[in-house]
């Protein structure tokens, strides 16, 4: 089972996952890439029931790219966004996976939103890759 | 890449203005950007400090210590908590901004990825760049070099 222990870049918020991820995913889409900064986020999904988190977060909420709202959760103090609660993946908790503590184990094997993903960015194993978000 | 550049944080609360070429476009994937900005790598775009201007909001300082004793401050939106750029160095004549909040991020392409030590693994770096184990000794001069070598 892997460590799914992870929390922001100053400490001020915690979380634990228990159990295997459902799903392993890098999200190229331009609203990620505006939150992170970077070219995409890693998103691990697990069950909302198999999540606990310490320490307070903020939230901000917009309509992603797919239309459907998302709710993301970042830390006040430091800004590390935590995870996402997303209309289309109902009962899921997305946890960032930039943000857990061990992240040796992560091999993502889909990628969304590959439109706007930017050019030089070179994932070295097979993924199933999608325009944009599956229906 | 057009000029000027523009670009903002997710919620558009922070919006800026990009008026000169970057001296450099770097990738790091140290753990400390990895966790800050949820992803496998952080990105920057170095620029001659008076090329970057806020042009709305009111940014939120995040002042952290960094492994080398070095208190780096950041601006991160306070609605959103996208983080758009490190604070001002006193003196210093380059400026960090974080290139994926450009509303144009088609340009992009890191020339040079430090901490290649705490990559990812599926994280492929393309043929022909530079990389660095962890990061120069000098990691400012070597930041100002490519500035004046431009």
């Amino acid at each position: 089972m892997p460590n799914m222990n992870g929390g922001c870049l100053c400490g001020g918020v915690r979380y634990s996952a228990t159990g295997e991820p459902k799903v392993i995913s890098v999200c190229h889409c331009t609203d990620c890439q505006k939150q992170s900064g970077s070219a995409f986020v890693e998103v691990v999904a697990v069950p909302n029931e198999a999540f606990t988190i310490q320490g307070a977060t903020q939230s901000f909420a917009n309509a992603g790219d797919s239309g459907r709202k998302l709710t993301r959760s970042f830390c006040p103090r430091c800004g590390s966004m935590l995870m996402i609660d997303a209309e289309g993946f109902p009962g899921m908790t997305l946890i960032m996976g930039g943000t857990l503590d061990d992240t040796s184990w992560l091999k993502p094997t889909m990628q969304l939103f590959c439109d706007s993903a930017q050019p030089w960015v070179a994932i070295s194993h097979d993924t199933k890759n999608y325009a944009r978000m599956p229906t | 890449m057009k000029l000027p550049q523009t670009g903002g944080c997710q919620c558009g609360a922070l919006r800026y203005e990009v008026t000169q070429a970057p001296h450099m476009v770097y990738a790091c994937h140290c753990t400390d950007c990895q966790r800050m900005t949820s992803s496998a790598f952080s990105m920057a775009i170095v620029l001659p400090a008076d090329a970057f201007r806020l042009v709305a909001g009111e940014p939120r300082v995040s002042k952290r210590t960094a492994d080398s004793g070095r208190v780096t401050t950041r601006w991160v939106c306070p609605e959103c908590g996208s983080w758009i750029c490190m604070g001002p160095i006193p003196g210093s004549t380059v400026r960090n901004v974080r290139p994926g909040t450009l509303d144009d991020t088609s340009w992009l392409h890191p020339t040079v990825h430090f901490w290649t030590r705490s990559k990812q693994r599926w994280v492929g770096l393309p043929e022909g760049v530079q990389t660095f184990e962890t990061q120069p000794a000098d990691l400012r001069g070597f930041l100002l070099s490519a500035g004046a070598a431009r």
